[in-house]
């Protein structure tokens, strides 16, 4: 009796197991996403309605969005979803003290950052612009948004965070307990590997010339790893390079001695808008954050070679190159 | 039959120690599904000293208790997949070795496992999985070589603490 | 049976399967997927190209010109806007595909690396 109960137990449980490797790609927020989850069913399409469904809603150059209508006209109606992002997004410029701004828009499309038609613009034009720059002037009342004459806001620097944020939880629902998104370069995993081991994401070395390989690899499980680098969108004049992450405060290229910052936290959204953010504030800045902060971990690369991350990440992170050297942020405040 | 069950529950004890240790050492390959599987010779030798219904019994409950232990409910379906099909060889082998033979034992009963692994990954990932078939039983002849041996010297030295 | 019939069939399990995994490692090419919004073209073994050649894929209205050589493949030519994926240079292996958004190509490797899953801050436009 033993024996057979033994036995079948141990059939019942290999048949209940025929979920399969299956992978959504498509392009949409000017990106490239792929999303690969074990599942016995097919959910791409699922998948594919819900990112389109929010990038209907934020995206920057589509006439019907509501965020094209209030950068148009200086008011829109947003869908809760929507009002409730503009909400997160102001939330997390406040926290950031404005390191994040989602009002610099004006001036990133002033460099030609949106468009690929990149120039260095004139100081009294950024001065001007910078003048509208200012998410505390945003205002969202029962979903309907306003901002002053001249404002434009894009929700791009949390917009890929959240939509990841949204189908992790969707295919968690669905009953996937093993994946891994890959949005554009915005990594989220789901559960481990089917083999139970943890998903290995690379970190992107920051420097232009080594290509793609990785800087280093963090072991990682159910959060979101998400890293800004000025290699992202670049251009190089008499010398000098221009990157699109724009210092809210100055309107130039944010100069902080970062050249690339990887957040590591449960919430993408969070993730996404701390990575530009700490980009922003460079090494020391970012390190009172973290010790002020303490929910999320992160990944620095600064451009004088050090890889500093806080203590946390020690035990996952494996540097490749040898040319860095690692650093662990001091704990005490 | 109580002096049995105490044999028997030792035997499981021996297996779990042995399984949880090998678990804290690192990987000595790194691809999955390769590791010299210690505990195997408990289930070796009691398959032979013993009798096959304690043997499934003592290797059920290793397999469960130990993936309690260290381990995810993924690699409990690699474990009891592969347990069953080395369970399953090891009760032919028994029928055709000789008591100096039961070395033998361990190497068919680590490709079998090997084997049931690869089942389970072919039920999962599709038939590409079927590539690391090769890959499984060559680290399985290695590593079943070694735990075989070690039960066949066990086994000789039992009339020592056996009675 | 003799130990020594199961020495010598253990044995040559053991030279099988181990010629067997030589095969597997050493003959597995490294195979590139070219992909079209979503739908796989082109497949090539990199590793069983001998003479490098080029090829063009005609996309929505454009093209991408792709060559491939021994064991690596990249867009040479594009007449896209932003030319990224030209930039990208030579794919050989890792999960980072090449991507060119404006005519939605994307040329990965298959099952091509072990080091990583994915990769983060691959950039925004691939």
């Amino acid at each position: 009796m033993f024996k057979k109960t033994v036995t079948l137990l141990f059939c019942l449980i290999m048949c209940g197991c025929a979920a399969r490797e299956q992978t959504a790609e498509f392009f949409a927020m000017d990106t490239y996403m792929q999303i690969r989850y074990h599942s016995d069913k097919d959910l791409s399409d699922k998948l594919e309605d819900r990112v389109r469904q929010i990038e209907r809603e934020i995206s920057v150059t589509d006439t019907g969005s509501a965020v094209y209508k209030l950068n148009e006209s200086g008011r829109a109606v947003f869908s809760h979803e929507g009002s409730a992002l503009v909400d997160d997004a102001i939330g997390l410029c406040a926290k950031t003290e404005g390191a994040m701004d989602i009002s610099v828009y004006p001036i990133v499309r002033e460099w030609g950052f949106t468009t690929g038609e990149y120039h260095i613009p004139d100081d009294d034009v950024i001065a001007r612009l910078l003048e509208r720059t200012d998410y505390r002037l945003i205002k969202n009342d029962g979903d309907i948004v306003t901002v002053p004459d001249g404002m434009m806001i894009d929700l791009g620097c949390i917009g890929k965070g959240y939509t990841g944020d949204v189908l992790a939880e969707m295919l968690r629902e669905e009953g996937v307990r093993s994946g891994i998104l890959d949005l554009g370069g915005n990594i989220q995993t789901i559960g481990k590997k089917p083999d139970g081991s943890m998903w290995r994401v690379g970190i992107r070395s920051p420097l232009v010339t080594s290509g793609y390989d990785s800087l280093g690899v963090l072991m990682s499980s159910d959060e979101a790893v998400i890293t800004s680098g000025g290699y992202e969108r670049f251009f190089e004049e008499n010398g000098k390079v221009y990157w699109h992450i724009i210092d809210p405060s100055t309107g130039y290229p944010a100069k902080s001695g970062i050249i690339s910052a990887t957040v590591i936290g449960g919430s993408g959204e969070v993730c996404d808008a701390l990575s530009t953010a700490l980009f922003v504030m460079g090494e020391e800045r970012a390190a009172d954050f973290w010790r002020d902060d303490r929910s999320f971990d992160m990944i620095l690369v600064t451009d004088d070679g050090r890889v500093v991350i806080t203590p946390s990440v020690k035990d996952r992170f494996t540097l490749n190159d040898g040319e860095y050297l690692l650093q662990v942020i001091d704990d005490e405040n | 039959m109580a002096k049995r069950m105490v044999y028997d529950a030792m035997l499981l004890a021996v297996a779990l120690i042995i399984f949880v240790v090998e678990a804290q050492i690192p990987p000595l390959v790194p691809i999955a599904g390769v590791k010299l599987g210690l505990a195997n010779i408990i289930t070796v030798y009691s398959m032979f000293r013993v009798g096959a219904g304690d043997t499934l019994a003592i290797l059920a409950c290793r397999v469960i208790i130990g993936s309690i232990y260290c381990g995810q409910p993924v690699s409990f379906i690699y474990s009891a997949a592969g347990g069953i099909m080395c369970y399953l060889v090891m009760l032919l082998m028994k029928r055709i070795l000789t008591e100096r033979q039961i070395w033998v034992c361990g190497v068919f009963g680590a490709i079998a496992h090997g084997g049931g692994q690869t089942a389970v990954a072919v039920v999962m990932f599709g038939t590409a999985a079927l590539s690391y078939l090769p890959l499984l039983t060559l680290s399985g002849i290695i590593t079943g070589l070694f735990t075989g041996l070690c039960a066949q010297y066990v086994s000789n030295r039992s009339k020592y603490f056996e009675k | 049976m003799k130990t020594k019939t199961w020495i010598i069939v253990t044995a040559v399990i053991f030279v099988v399967s181990g010629v067997l995994t030589a095969a597997m490692f050493w003959g597995r090419g490294r195979t590139a997927e070219v992909v079209l919004d979503g739908r796989v073209i082109e497949r090539i073994d990199l590793d069983a190209v001998k003479e490098g050649y080029s090829f063009d894929v005609k996309c929505d209205g454009g093209y991408n010109r792709i060559r491939v050589e021994h064991g690596r493949i990249c867009i040479s030519d594009s007449d896209c806007p932003d030319c990224v994926c030209v930039r990208y240079g030579w794919l050989s292996g890792g999960s980072v595909p090449i991507v060119c958004m404006p005519h939605k190509l994307v040329i990965r490797i298959a099952d091509g690396d072990d080091e990583t899953d994915a990769v983060s801050g691959r950039g925004q436009h691939g």
